[in-house]
């Protein structure tokens, strides 16, 4: 098994990336780091009230100057 | 008229002085006339780095407080017709100038040469605001760690806020075998992060440490991070040069030892 173990562990890339956004919009909009996931979830219980959308095709970004409420999969 | 620009990171220790070094003779080299300012009072590097530490006279403090004129106190580089080094004070404190002061002394610098590096100290603190007082642009110096990037994006964000917009981000010590094993961030992962021009990636390479024990810049060496320092500097002067590959220049063992693995 010994040889095989470093191929299975998960390649550390995706951890870094994950960590850098959580810590990036709580740095940007100081606050804690948890905060942007609930923000995004408050966001969504209000925007679905009105517009039909899934968790799937909802999406915030926050950067310095803007937050940016993005809407996918149009349906005909 | 020339061009001030700032070499910042927010975080030590990622390249920044060595980056300013070698951006400094890569410009020289393309006939272009250079001054490279050390702003981290009390901390001198970039004369060591350029391996001009013997030659210092006069220092920044001295010609702010005008006990000496530039040209007495920028150092010429003899190896790179056109280069000149005004080192920092090692025995002051970063009070011993203020951003106001910054804004002069570049304002008079800017008829003089065509490019004005200054090297920043790190951290956000009044060194930080010394340093990009007088600047026109910024280069923000990050490598591919979390620490790093977070540190660049929070210093992308207080550049903002002084009206400085014009930012060009340098990814530093890039591993591609790590990146290709999935173990550190790709050009492309940190570019998705911060939202700033890139203007060039450097590989990690051991001849840049080889090069800072001489005091020699990498530029002129036949090594991967030389050519991309080399790459950056024609950026900067408006030519339209291609991010490098990384991965091209292997050379024909690694090639064919990239051959096997597939198999």
């Amino acid at each position: 098994m010994g040889i095989f173990e470093g191929m299975e562990r998960k390649a550390s890339v995706g951890i870094a990336k994950d960590r850098l956004r959580t810590l990036i919009v709580s740095d940007r909009i100081d606050c804690n780091p948890n905060v942007g996931e609930l923000f995004q979830k408050d966001l969504f219980a209000t925007i679905s009230k009105y517009i039909d959308t899934t968790p799937e095709t909802f999406d915030v970004s926050i950067s310095r100057s803007r937050i940016t409420i993005t809407l996918t999969g149009e349906k005909l | 008229m020339g061009e001030i620009i700032v070499v910042t990171s927010g975080k030590g220790g990622v390249g920044k002085t060595t980056t300013t070094a070698n951006i400094g003779a890569g410009l020289a080299k393309l006939s272009k006339k250079v001054l490279v300012i050390d702003t981290d009072l009390g901390l001198r590097n970039l004369d060591v780095v350029m391996g001009l530490e013997n030659r210092i006279v006069y220092n920044l403090v001295d010609v702010i407080e005008g006990k000496c004129r530039l040209k007495q106190a920028a150092i010429k580089d003899k190896r790179y017709e056109g280069l000149y080094l005004l080192p920092s004070a090692q025995t002051k404190d970063k009070s011993a100038i203020s951003p106001e002061q910054m804004r002069k002394l570049t304002a008079e610098l800017r008829d003089e040469y065509d490019y004005v590096l200054l090297d920043c100290p790190a951290g956000i603190e009044q060194g930080f605001q010394n340093a990009v007082a007088g600047a026109d642009k910024a280069i923000v110096v990050t490598t591919p760690e979390v620490s790093a990037i977070r540190d660049a994006d929070r210093i992308i964000g207080l550049l903002e806020t002084q009206q400085l917009r014009n930012l060009e981000l340098v990814i530093n010590r890039i591993r591609i075998d790590m990146v290709k094993r999935g173990d550190m961030m790709s050009v492309d992962d940190v570019t998705e992060i911060l939202p700033i021009h890139l203007l060039g990636a450097i590989p990690d390479d051991e001849q840049v440490v080889v090069a800072t024990n001489q005091g020699e810049p990498v530029i002129d060496q036949d090594c991967l991070s030389g050519k991309a320092y080399m790459n950056i500097c024609r950026r900067i002067i408006g030519e339209d040069i291609p991010i490098m590959n990384m991965d091209e220049k292997g050379g024909l063992l690694s090639r064919l030892s990239h051959l096997f693995k597939k198999n």
